[in-house]
C-alpha cells in the first residue's frame, strides 16, 4: 500500500494512504483528544476537539476524519490549538451541570480529564442559558441525565451502527438538541433492549446504570438475611481496570476476596450456572436433533439478546433454547437446593450477583424467573457497582490474596469461563454436545473456529456422521444478519449463538468504562477475552459434565438433564413484543 | 464587500442610516443563525448561542469593555472552529460591525446609551418640567404607571408638571405620543 511521510510537530511519520492525523499523531507519540470520534462508529468531527493546525488549509482540520497527504505539516498542539481547545471545553461547560462531586462518572470522566488537562479554570468562563433537562429513570437498567450530556452522540452510534436498535437520537436542533426517543418517549418505553452499550461508550456521567449498591450493602448488614453472591466469567476479565491495572489482568483471585471481605455469607461463581446451562442446553439441543424439534437451537444466556429477539424476530422465540441464563439457573439452585442442602428458609436468603451486563437488571424483573416460587435473583449490580462497592468499603483491592469461590456453587470447568467471551458458550455446549452424541472422550477439546472477536463466525462439525452446521454472532446488528439469513433460507444452522455486546461479556454494558484514547487503539474484547481462555487452558476440568458438583447436583437432587424438576428450576419462556417507535 | 470586511448576511445589500443600532443588527442576523445551527458542533451549536448572549447583555446596558474583546475572541474562535459554513460564517455580521462601529459597541457598553435610540433598554423617557402643563394626559395612558405629580409648577403654569419613575417604566412611549406639549423626551 502506497505509504506517505508526514511531519507531526516536526516529528517524521510514516503511514499508509487513509490513515487520519489521529492516527499518524499516534505513531509519532501524540495524543490528540477526542471526545466524538469512536473508530468505525462515530466518525462525524463533531465535538471539535481534536482539531490541528495544517499548514496551507483554510482553518482548522478535525484530526480524527482528516486523511494524511503527501509532505502534510501537522502541528497538533501550537498555542493557537490548545487555547482553542480550552475555548471548546468552556463552552461545553457553559451548557454542563458540573456537580462533579456527586456525580457518579468523576474521576473516569473524559470530559473532566480534559478539563484538567487543559487547565481549564472556571466552569463560568462562558455564562448563559442551560438547556433544561429532567432525569429519565423510566427504563429499570439505567438513567439518563442529560444535564451531564455533551451531545457527542457516541451513545447514539453505539445504539443504531453497533446493535442496529436505533431508539435513541437527536431531537430538536441549535442549541436546544438534545438526546432522547421518538416523540420524546422515555427509554422505558421503548424497545431499549437494556444492553447497556450506550453506557459502556459515553464520556461522561450523563448515562449510567441505576445502582443497587445500598440495596446490597443493607442485605449484608441485616443479620436476619443470608446473602449470596455470584460472580460472571466476565467480570475478573474488567474488573482490575477499575483499580488502575492493565486492560487484560486476571483477577479471579482478588475478586473472590474482596466479595468476602465485603461480608457476603457465600461467595459463588456464575462459572458454576453456567456449567449447569451446558448441561441442560447440550441436552435440549440433541433432544431437538434426534425428535426433529426446533431448529436451529439459539442460545438464551444473553438477555440483551433475548429481548431483542422478543421484540424485533418475535418469530425466533420458539428458536431461542427455553435454558434460563447461567445467573438465573444458579439463583434457582440457590433458593432451593442450595437452601435444603445447608437447611437455611429461602426466604432469608438475598441472592446477589455480579455482572458485565445492564440487561441483568432487566432480566432479574421477567416473568417465570422464580424457580424454587420465590425471585430467582434479588439483585444484580455491574463490574462497576461492585467497584465502588469495594472502593466504598475500603478494601485495598490490589493488596488482597487470592482465595478460592465458596462450595459447592463455586466451583467451574474451563467450559464456562469462556461463557464471557463471543463463541464460549458455543464452545462448552460442543464440548458436551460431542461427547454425548459420539460416546467419545475429545482429546482437544478446543474449538478454534468458533474462537475471536469476528461479529460472525460458521463452521461446521462432522459429529457422529451429522454435519452440524454452528454460527455465532455478536453485537446485535450481526445477530440480525444470522437471523434474516436463516429467515431467508440463504443459510441452514444448527445451533447458532448470539451475545447482545459485540465481543459477548467481556465487552458487556457493565464493564468499566475504556475511555476512547484507549477505545479507539486497542480491541478491549481481545484483550479481555485472553483473561478467559487462559483460565480455561489452566483448568484440569474444561468440560462442563466433569464438573464434580455438577454432577452431584444431578444425581442427589435434579436427576437427569432436562428432568421434570430441572425444567421446573432451570427453564422458562419467552413473549413476543412490538416494535416501539424508532428514530 | 468581503474584501473591506463587511460580510454581514448572504451577501445582499442593506442600505442603513443612523436610526439602525449596528449592534442590535448583528443581533437581527446571529438569532438567524442560532436558529438555524444543526447542532451538532459545539463551536456553532454554544458558541453562537452565547455570542448573542453576550450581544443582547450589551443591548440591554449590562455589558463592559472585556465583554467586546471577549465578543470578538469567541467570534474568532467560531470562525475556525466550526464544522460547516454556517458557523464559520455565522460570527461575520458581528465582526464587522465590530470594526466599523466599535465606537456604537463602546457607548452601549460604557455610556450605557444606544445612539441610534433603538435599544429599548438603554432608552430613557424624560419630562421637560418646564413644557409640561400638568394635564396628567401621559398618566393617564402610562400602562406601568410610571408617571407621577411633582412639587414643581413651572412659572406660568398652574398645574404641577409630572415625572416618570424609570425603574417602572417599560418605554412603549405613549406617554410621548400622548403629549401635545412635546414635554416628553426620549434619550
Ligand atoms: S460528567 Fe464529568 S464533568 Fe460532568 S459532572 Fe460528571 S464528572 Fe464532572
Ligand atoms: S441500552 Fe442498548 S438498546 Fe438501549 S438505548 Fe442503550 S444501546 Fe440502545
Ligand atoms: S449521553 Fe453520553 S454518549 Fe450520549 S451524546 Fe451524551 S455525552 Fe455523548
Ligand atoms: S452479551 Fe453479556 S453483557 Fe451483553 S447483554 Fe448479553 S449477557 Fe449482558
Ligand atoms: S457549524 Fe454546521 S455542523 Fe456545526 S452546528 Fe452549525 S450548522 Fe451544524
Ligand atoms: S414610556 Fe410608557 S411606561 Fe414609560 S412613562 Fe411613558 S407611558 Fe409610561
Amino acid at each position: 500500500m502506497e505509504e506517505y511521510t508526514i511531519k507531526i510537530n516536526g516529528i517524521e511519520v510514516t503511514a499508509p494512504k487513509g490513515t487520519t492525523i489521529l492516527q499518524a499523531a499516534r505513531k509519532a507519540g501524540i495524543t490528540i483528544p477526542t471526545l466524538c470520534y469512536l473508530k468505525e462508529i462515530n466518525e462525524i468531527g463533531a465535538c471539535r476537539i481534536c482539531v490541528v493546525e495544517v499548514k496551507g488549509a483554510r482553518g482548522l482540520c478535525a484530526a480524527c476524519v482528516y486523511p494524511i497527504a503527501p509532505n502534510m505539516e501537522v502541528f497538533t498542539h501550537s498555542p493557537k490549538v490548545v487555547e482553542y481547545r480550552k475555548r471548546t471545553l468552556e463552552l461545553l461547560l457553559s451548557d454542563h451541570n458540573c456537580s462533579c462531586l456527586s456525580c457518579v462518572r468523576s474521576g473516569e470522566c473524559e470530559l473532566q480529564t480534559l478539563c484538567r488537562e487543559y487547565g481549564v479554570e472556571s466552569e463560568t468562563a462562558f455564562e448563559g442559558e442551560k438547556n433544561p433537562s429532567e432525569l429519565d429513570e423510566s427504563a429499570v437498567h439505567m438513567v439518563r441525565d442529560n444535564s451531564k450530556c455533551i451531545l457527542c452522540r457516541r451513545c447514539v452510534a453505539a445504539c443504531e451502527k453497533t446493535q442496529g436498535i436505533g431508539v435513541i437520537g437527536a431531537n430538536e436542533r441549535g442549541f436546544a438538541t438534545h438526546i432522547s426517543s421518538a416523540f420524546e418517549m422515555g427509554l422505558g418505553e421503548t424497545s431499549c433492549v437494556s444492553c447497556g452499550q450506550c453506557i459502556a461508550v459515553c464520556p461522561t456521567g450523563a448515562l449510567y446504570e441505576k445502582s443497587c449498591i445500598d440495596d446490597v450493602f443493607k442485605a449484608i448488614n441485616d443479620p436476619t438475611k443470608y446473602v449470596v453472591v455470584q460472580t460472571a466469567p466476565a467480570v475478573r476479565a474488567g474488573l482490575g481496570e477499575a483499580f488502575g491495572l492493565p486492560i487484560g489482568t486476571p483477577v479471579q483471585g482478588k475478586l473472590a476476596a474482596a466479595l468476602r471481605r465485603l461480608g457476603f455469607d457465600k461467595v459463588f461463581d456464575t462459572n458454576f450456572g453456567a456449567d449447569l446451562t451446558i448441561m441442560e442446553e447440550a441436552n435440549e439441543f440433541i433432544e431437538r436433533v434426534q425428535n426433529g424439534g426446533k431448529l436451529p437451537i439459539i442460545t438464551s444466556c444473553s438477555p440483551g439478546w433475548v429481548k431483542f429477539c422478543e421484540h424485533y424476530y418475535p418469530e425466533f422465540t420458539e428458536n431461542l433454547s427455553s435454558c434460563k441464563s447461567p445467573q438465573q439457573m444458579q439463583g434457582a439452585i440457590t433458593k432451593s437446593y442450595f437452601a435444603e442442602k445447608m437447611g437455611i428458609d429461602p426466604k432469608s436468603i438475598v441472592s446477589v450477583s455480579v455482572m458485565p451486563c445492564t440487561a441483568k437488571k432487566f432480566e432479574i424483573g421477567r416473568d417465570d424467573q422464580s424457580g424454587a416460587g420465590l425471585p430467582d435473583m434479588d439483585y444484580t449490580m455491574t463490574t462497576r457497582e461492585l467497584a465502588r462497592m469495594i472502593k466504598r468499603a475500603g478494601i485495598r483491592f490490589l493488596d488482597l490474596p487470592d482465595e478460592d469461590f465458596d462450595h459447592p456453587l463455586g466451583s467451574g470447568t474451563g467450559a464456562a469461563v469462556i461463557f464471557g467471551a463471543t463463541g464460549g458458550v458455543m464452545e462448552a455446549a460442543l464440548r458436551t454436545a460431542v461427547e454425548k452424541l459420539t460416546g467419545e472422550t475429545l482429546e482437544r477439546p478446543d474449538f478454534q473456529e468458533v474462537r475471536g472477536t469476528d461479529g460472525i463466525k460458521e463452521a461446521t462439525y462432522n459429529v457422529a456422521g451429522m454435519d452440524v452446521n454452528i454460527c455465532v454472532a455478536s453485537g446485535l446488528k450481526n445477530a440480525a444478519k444470522v437471523l434474516d439469513m436463516v429467515k431467508s433460507g440463504e443459510k441452514n444452522y444448527h445451533f447458532i449463538e448470539i451475545m447482545a455486546c459485540p465481543g459477548g461479556c467481556v465487552n458487556g454494558g457493565g464493564q468499566p468504562q475504556v475511555p476512547a484514547s484507549v477505545r479507539n487503539f486497542v480491541d478491549i474484547r481481545a484483550e479481555r477475552a485472553k483473561v478467559l481462555y487462559g483460565y480455561d487452558a489452566a483448568n484440569t476440568l474444561r468440560k462442563s459434565h466433569e464438573n464434580p458438583d455438577i454432577i452431584e447436583l444431578y444425581e442427589n437432587y435434579l436427576g437427569k438433564p432436562g428432568s421434570h424438576k430441572a425444567h421446573e428450576l432451570l427453564h422458562t419462556s419467552y413473549v413476543k413484543r412490538t416494535v416501539n417507535k424508532q428514530f | 464587500m468581503a474584501a473591506i470586511g463587511s460580510i454581514v448576511g448572504s451577501g445582499g445589500l442593506i442600505v442603513m442610516d443612523e436610526d439602525n443600532c449596528m449592534v442590535d443588527i448583528a443581533k437581527f442576523f446571529l438569532k438567524f443563525t442560532v436558529d438555524e445551527s444543526c447542532g451538532k458542533c459545539t463551536p456553532c451549536r454554544i458558541g453562537t448561542k452565547r455570542l448573542l448572549e453576550l450581544l443582547e447583555k450589551i443591548t440591554d446596558g449590562k455589558g463592559t469593555l472585556e465583554d467586546l474583546d471577549k465578543l470578538e475572541e469567541l467570534c474568532y474562535y467560531i470562525k475556525a472552529n466550526a464544522l460547516c459554513g454556517l458557523g464559520q460564517t455565522a460570527p461575520n455580521p458581528v465582526l464587522s460591525t465590530l470594526r466599523y462601529f466599535r465606537d456604537e459597541y463602546v457607548a452601549h457598553v460604557v455610556e450605557k446609551r444606544c445612539p441610534a435610540g433603538v435599544c429599548k433598554h438603554l432608552l430613557r423617557f424624560v419630562v421637560d418640567k418646564d413644557k409640561c402643563i400638568g394635564c396628567g394626559m401621559c398618566m393617564r395612558n402610562c400602562p406601568a404607571s410610571a408617571i407621577s405629580k411633582t412639587d414643581y409648577i413651572a412659572t406660568g403654569h398652574k398645574l404641577p408638571s409630572v415625572e416618570i419613575d424609570p425603574n417602572k417604566c417599560v418605554k412603549c412611549g405613549v406617554c410621548m405620543d400622548n403629549c401635545r406639549f412635546k414635554a416628553i423626551s426620549k434619550q
